[in-house]
């Protein structure tokens, strides 16, 4: 299928030197839920202002339905847009918010308060029409933003951080809300944020930005279990590094020598020789307390335990390493205490040895 | 507490007494602007709307006062938007050249209108009067917009094109409803600037065009009647008139702002 937008060879440099957004390529599949994550700076917002009409790429074409959208001014581009701080205009009720796309995009008068009714309704806020947005918390008035931005009926709609004002909780109840209506209308959806969690929870596929490139683009999933390199492996989720040398590999098996000598058995998915410099990434949950029977078993001082309700995190002291972190039911880290001489293994399928940047 | 009380009473007196003054002399029954008054009548309020001369006067001060106040709000509140809105650099030193109206002399101004008039033929025309005193009224309208714009929320305007408006509906439906406030009070500004002019229409202006404040400086060169306290005591009460005016834009807006209090955050 053809895709909804596309981005060609797009750069930004706002001064004309340095560039924000280098050289990105990317193709949106109608329907798809894509969140851009990174770091500020990193070129995810840039990137979203750019498909929205704000910001005009330096060079590189953008298409929305295959037409160049060089040159489009964002009022005529079709795009819905739901921003961090709301943008509700303050002086309009909510029934007027919603109202003045519609007006905008030529619908009959007679067909707008139905819609309007519709709209609320679709958020779970009907009964709220004649507030002005002051007179709403937080997050009312983002479904009220949402519903905005939704009301017309744009086969794209961009979302800019539209939780990041809000507190965990309310946090997490919008974001199935939003993934629900995404699922429901099957619209386009193209969402930043800086909130790793926020993206693995709502999207299709996360395209992770760093120094304005996408450092890879994948499903949640593939993006946690199989990180392209050390940012992304870092950036998603926790994780325990160490710098290596690649002493052997087999197919996607290989062994690693750490700083300190200590050899360790690790999967490898890259193209690197022996030799080369690595960074092996191991998850916390992944590894074990105790013999096992895993390939990789190593001698630990524990030096922390923090206590998180459902499980434990225990910070250890592991072949010369201060902040390796092990993920482990609450229950079973009850006898343990500060100082104890430890064992953690993980099998070599868990750890990652990812070419060093 | 009494020391400070009084003292604040002379501060008050000493600012309203030479304006009170003139109250009195515009009742005087007698033909001369001296206190005490002779007794008491209208005669000089009545010699005031029956003289042809003051009659043109009261008209022109308002038709050149409205008219001021039309075109300054206007190029002001566009000034204000492209400083506020534009990417470039220099915008401090741009609003300090829109603001030297402000702080030149006037009689310079006036001598550089008269003789850059005196080019185009626009000296002793109301409209010549009408542009002068919008280049003395401008920076007012420019820096009560921009004082409001400053709390403008710009990403209001990209909401806005994302809704579909092209940018003279998003500044017609968003910026001027929530901009009102200052508009509305650069407007009384510049209304207030021309009407109480007289160093340019000194300058740029013939018998024709007389306004209020030059109708009286030519009364009193002539001849000092207390109709000139007539005179000054409408024109007084035309300013506490905008005042009152302005106050209550002010506390308006106020309101608008204190209703928009989230009472009941749920």
């Amino acid at each position: 299928m053809e895709p909804i937008v596309t981005f060609e060879k797009v750069s930004k440099a706002y001064d004309g030197r340095t560039l924000v957004v280098n050289a990105l390529d990317l193709a949106l599949a109608r329907g798809e839920f894509l969140t851009l994550l990174g770091p500020s700076g990193s070129g995810k917002t840039t990137t979203l202002m750019m498909l929205a009409g704000f910001e005009d790429p330096t060079s590189g074409t953008i298409t929305l339905e295959g037409r160049r959208l060089n040159n489009v001014p964002a009022h005529k581009r079709g795009i819905g847009m739901v921003f961090q701080n709301y943008a509700l205009f303050p002086h309009m009720s909510v029934e007027e918010n919603l109202a003045f796309p519609l007006q905008m995009h030529g619908v009959p008068r007679s067909q707008i308060a139905p819609r309007v009714t519709r709209a609320l309704e679709m958020v779970r806020l009907p009964q709220l029409r004649d507030r002005k947005p002051a007179q709403l918390s937080g997050g009312q008035q983002q479904r009220v933003a949402v519903a905005r931005a939704l009301v017309y009926g744009p086969r794209l709609v961009l979302m800019d951080e539209p939780l990041g004002a809000l507190d965990k909780q309310l946090r997490e109840q919008m974001q199935l809300e939003i993934k629900h209506l995404h699922d429901e209308l099957g619209v386009t959806i193209v969402y930043v944020t800086h909130d790793q969690s926020e993206a693995l929870t709502m999207s299709d596929r996360i395209a992770v930005f760093h120094h304005g490139r996408i450092q890879q683009l994948a499903k949640p999933a593939d993006l946690y279990e199989h990180p392209a390199n050390a940012f992304v492996a870092s950036f998603i989720g926790e994780n325990n590094r160490f710098d290596g040398e690649l002493v052997a590999r087999e197919g996607s098996s290989c062994r690693v020598r750490l700083r300190d000598g200590t050899g360790v058995a690790a999967s490898i998915a890259s193209d690197l020789a022996a030799g080369a410099p690595v960074v092996l990434s191991l998850r916390p949950e992944s590894v074990t307390i105790g013999d096992g029977a895993a390939p990789n078993r190593l001698p630990a001082q524990l030096l922390e335990v923090i206590y998180l309700g459902d499980h434990c995190k225990l910070r250890l002291r592991v072949a010369g390493s201060e902040e390796f972190i092990a993920k482990v039911p609450a229950t079973s880290a009850a006898g343990w205490s500060r100082g104890d001489a430890l064992t953690v293994s993980w099998p070599a399928s868990a750890c990652i040895a990812l070419p060093a940047s | 507490m009494i020391v400070t009380r009084a003292f604040t009473v002379l501060v008050l007196l000493f600012l309203i007494a030479p304006i009170a003054v003139v109250f009195p002399l515009s009742f005087s029954s007698g033909e001369l602007l001296t206190l005490p008054t002779p007794g008491w009548s209208w005669r000089w309020y009545e010699d005031f709307f029956t003289s042809s001369k003051w009659l043109l006067a009261t008209r022109n001060s308002f038709v050149v006062g409205i008219a001021t106040a039309a075109l300054a709000t206007f190029l002001g509140t566009m000034c204000a938007l492209g400083i506020f809105l534009g990417r470039f650099r220099g915008k401090a030193i741009l609003i300090a050249l829109l603001s030297t109206p402000m702080v030149v002399p006037v009689v310079v101004t006036a001598i550089a209108v008269y003789f850059a008039f005196s080019f185009v033929g626009l000296n002793n025309t109301l409209a010549g009067l009408v542009l002068a005193h919008t280049v003395l009224s401008v920076p007012y309208v420019l820096i009560t917009v921009l004082a409001t714009l400053s709390t403008f929320d710009r990403n209001l305007l990209k909401a806005a094109a994302t809704c579909g408006a092209p940018p003279h509906i998003a500044f017609m439906r968003v910026v001027l409803p929530l901009i009102a406030p200052g508009v509305a009070t650069g407007a009384l500004f510049a209304f207030a600037t021309s009407f109480d002019e007289l160093v340019v229409a000194i300058f740029v202006s013939s018998p024709g065009q007389f306004t209020l404040p030059r109708q009286m400086y030519a009364g009193l060169r002539e001849f000092l009647s207390p109709t000139i306290a007539a005179a000054a005591v409408l024109l007084i009460l035309c300013s506490v008139l905008l005042l009152a005016g302005n106050e209550m834009i002010r506390s308006r807006a106020k309101l608008r702002t204190a209703e928009a209090d989230p009472a009941e955050p749920n």
